[in-house]
Order: structure tokens, then sequence, then C-alpha cells
């Protein structure tokens, strides 16, 4: 709650200064950042916010849940079928009604099934959900901190990290992933040139000190 | 897709069909070599609107229904006005050979449990589309100052389908759409065209015209912005989601 309360604060306090910035917005979008209630739970060894989606579960706990959900997805297809055939051999109901009883059943089995597929993958993976999870974390973090302060005709300037990043740094390496390569697919070159970019910013940092910055600039 | 038309033919529209094969023989890449900045300049959304053509019926029963009978009642007041088999493309032998009949609208349930009655051993496949809308939209790039244009046909629809075999009953209904859009650069009084692009065909989008050299020319004078290799992903739509 505290944590909630010290987020408010700070985004209270900075939006004044915002309002009144003309063209370009600065914003220490990295404290902001890790300030957020649920970087306070971030685990930079297993990538992940503890408590979410994105946090490394126990094998025997998803081959639990991936039972349950397959159950659960076979319950719905028997359901599904006894629906068909009563139905269809009775011909009483009408097209409307047994088709939006046929769209539930069918919205329920698509989301058991991509529940059966994020459990499979993560099992694969040895308890550690896909990384798109967190980097949409990361991404919905970023939305929920720029966006009441920006706008549709804004840039906003990111900035370069204040220092080495690497596989126990405390900021995760996905936030810089998604400020500097929003556009870019998800292929290893594209991980690639991040690692590489990465390593040379904190050289560039050292130079340019004001390169830390982060700037909004409202496009006129 | 081929199907065959047991009580109605529909007619040709021929200029129009001519003017499809003649796209389909030019396929190449090109346009993922350029970036557009689309701004809608006009927009028309019909409610009610003619079949245009039975793409994504087609679509639908390939991707649920491929494996059912291989003879379908196609419960409708209108026919498409371009054929299915043809708009399809030059990728005939892919497609599985449909008998299709057409039948005035009724209740599928009702229908359906008539077949389900009569346990002839033989079940069509009972598909019907309705709420077939049309949008239209002209949009400009502002990357080219002014001078690309696309225009984009789009049909949503409702499509519903029961296949009323006994063993294995099934029913499905989705949302469908199908859009056709045209990538142009206007060079007064010339109208080049860059892209022309069909979906969906086999669940993808068909591209029927790609005019690299155009695109090659019109890269080198800076007419229009190149685009990032790694920003391109060839199964998006080429325009902005329409209102």
């Amino acid at each position: 709650m505290n944590q909630a309360k010290h987020f408010l604060i700070a985004v209270l306090f900075f939006i004044p200064s915002l309002l009144c910035a003309s063209d370009i917005v600065e914003m220490n979008l990295e404290n902001l950042f890790l300030s957020h209630p649920l970087m306070q739970n971030y685990d930079p060894l297993a990538g992940g916010i503890l408590g979410t989606k994105s946090a490394k579960i126990s094998v025997n706990e998803l081959q639990k849940c991936l039972k349950e959900e397959t159950d659960k997805s076979e319950q719905i297809k028997e359901k599904k079928k006894n629906l068909l055939s009563e139905a269809l051999l009775s011909g009483t109901l009408s097209d409307e009604i047994f088709f939006e009883r046929v769209k539930h059943l069918d919205a329920e089995l698509l989301q058991a099934e991509r529940e059966i597929r994020f459990l499979e993958m993560a099992i694969e993976r040895d308890g550690q959900p896909s990384s798109s999870i967190f980097r949409q974390q990361i991404t919905d973090i970023l939305n929920e901190l720029v966006l009441p302060i920006s706008s549709s005709d804004a840039i906003r300037l990111n900035k370069l990290p204040c220092f080495p990043v690497n596989k126990y740094s405390s900021m995760p390496k996905e936030y810089f992933y998604e400020n500097f390569f929003k556009e870019t697919s998800e292929s290893s070159e594209s991980e690639q040139i991040l690692l590489e970019y990465l390593k040379r910013a904190y050289e560039i940092k050292s130079i340019f000190p004001s390169a830390s910055k982060t700037l909004i600039w409202r496009k006129k | 897709m081929q199907f065959t038309f047991a009580k109605q033919r529909s007619r040709l529209p021929t200029a129009f069909l001519t003017l499809l094969l003649f796209f389909t023989a030019n396929s190449l890449f090109a346009c993922s070599l350029a970036i557009h900045d689309w701004k809608l300049i006009h927009y028309a959304n019909f409610k009610q609107a003619p079949l245009l053509t039975s793409l994504a019926e087609a679509n639908f029963i390939m991707a649920q229904f491929a494996k059912e009978s291989e003879k379908i009642f196609w419960m409708t007041e209108q026919m498409p006005l371009i054929p299915l088999s043809l708009a399809a493309g030059k990728d005939k032998d892919d497609y599985k050979h449909f008998e299709l009949q057409i039948l005035p609208k009724e209740s599928m349930v009702t229908m359906a449990s008539q077949l389900m009655a009569q346990d002839s051993g033989e079940y069509p496949l009972l598909v019907s589309s309705d709420k077939i809308g049309l949008k239209l939209a002209f949009l400009r790039d502002s990357n080219s100052d002014g001078n690309c244009y696309q225009l984009v046909l789009l049909q949503p629809s409702r499509i519903r389908a029961v296949s009323p075999n006994p063993a294995n009953p099934q029913a499905h209904e989705v949302q469908a759409q199908v859009w056709f859009s045209a990538v142009f650069y206007l060079q007064f009084p010339f109208i080049n065209f860059m892209s022309i692009t069909l979906y969906p065909v086999k669940g993808n989008n068909k591209t029927l015209l790609e005019n690299t050299s155009l695109v090659y020319q019109l890269l080198d004078k800076q007419k229009i912005k190149r685009r990032g290799a790694l920003e391109f992903n060839p199964l998006e739509p080429k325009f902005p989601e329409l209102p």
C-alpha cells in the first residue's frame, strides 16, 4: 500500500512540470518506472515480476495446472457435443439461441486451449513463462506512466541506461528492449543488436551525461 | 477451391475477371520496401451490401470443416458477384473439391434436424452468410507528398455452419471479413499500381500484383519512404484499422 502511495505522489509531483512544458518534456522515466508498485516485486535473477504471470513457477505446479486445464477443455468439448446432439435432434431451438450457446462454448474452449499452450511452453522452459508476457507487462507499465502526460502527437525520446545492463542488473533488459526497438520483431538478430547497443550505451552516457535524460517532444 | 453449382450459376463480370487474372500473373515482392503513413481521406460504410466473393466462406470451411462432407448446402439469398474458384487464384489443386448446392435461407437448426432424422448416411454441410456490409476507404500516404494512394474494399459478414453428422455434429459461427487493397502512385495523368492484395486466400494475404521496378524507381527518386528491414510483417493488412 505504501508503495502505491509513493508511486502516486511521484506521479502527482511530476505532472505539473510536464504541463508547463511546451515542446519538450523531460522525465526521469527510470526512477518513475522503478517506483511503480509492480516493479517492487521484480526478480532480476528470474527475469519476471513475482506474483504475476511472468514469475517463475515450479514445474510440478505447472503440470498440475495443465492437467486441470486439459480436463476443463475436455469437459467443454463434451458439453458442446451434447448441446449439438440435443439441439439438432430436437430442432426446437431458434438459430439465434443455438448459435449464441455455440459461440459461448467456443470462446470458453479457445481460452482453455490458450492456457494449455501457455502452460506447455512454460513446462518446456523449466517453469519460466514466455518472455513476451514480461515484455507486455513492461510495455503496460510504461504506457501507464507515459500516456497520461503524452499524446498522439508526442514523441518520447529515450534515455540511455545509467549503468551497464547485464543479467543481474536491477533494471530488466526488456525495459530497454521495448524502448529502443518498439518496431522490431523478436528475432535473435534484434536481440543481438540490442545487447551490442547496451554494451556501448554505458560508455556513451559517461561521456555525455545529458544523454541519460528521457524527453517527450510534442510535435507542433 | 472448386465449387460446382448445382442449381444456380452467377454471371461473371468479365472485365473484372480479366483484370484479376492479369494481376495474378505478376506476383513479386515490392511493397515491403516502402513504408507508408496512411491517412483516411474518404470513407463509406454500408451496413447492407451485395456479397462480392465467397472467399471468407471458403476460408472458414477449409479451416473448420475440411474433413467434413464434400457436399455443401449454402443457404443464401444472393450469389457472390465473383465466383470463388476463380478468385481463389492459381493453386486450385490445393483445394478440396466441393459440390455446392444453393438453397433458400431458412432455419439452419430445423434443416439440420431434418437431415439428421432422414439418416441417409450422407450429411451435407450447411452454410449461411448474413449481415453482409461493405466498407470503402480511400487513403493517402503522408510519406509521399500525397501522391501515393490506397483504395480498400472491406466486406464484413457473419458466417454460420452446421455439420449434421450424428456421429460427430459440428457448428461454428465467425465474424468474417474479406478485403481488397490497391496501392497506386499518381503521376498525373497516369495511375501506376504498386501493389494489389486480396484477403483471405487459404487464410493469408494473397498478393496479386507487386510492381517492384516502380517501387525501386520511386525509392531512388525519394518519392516514397524506404522501409526499415525489421519493420515489415507480411501477415498484417496494409491499411490502418477502419472505423
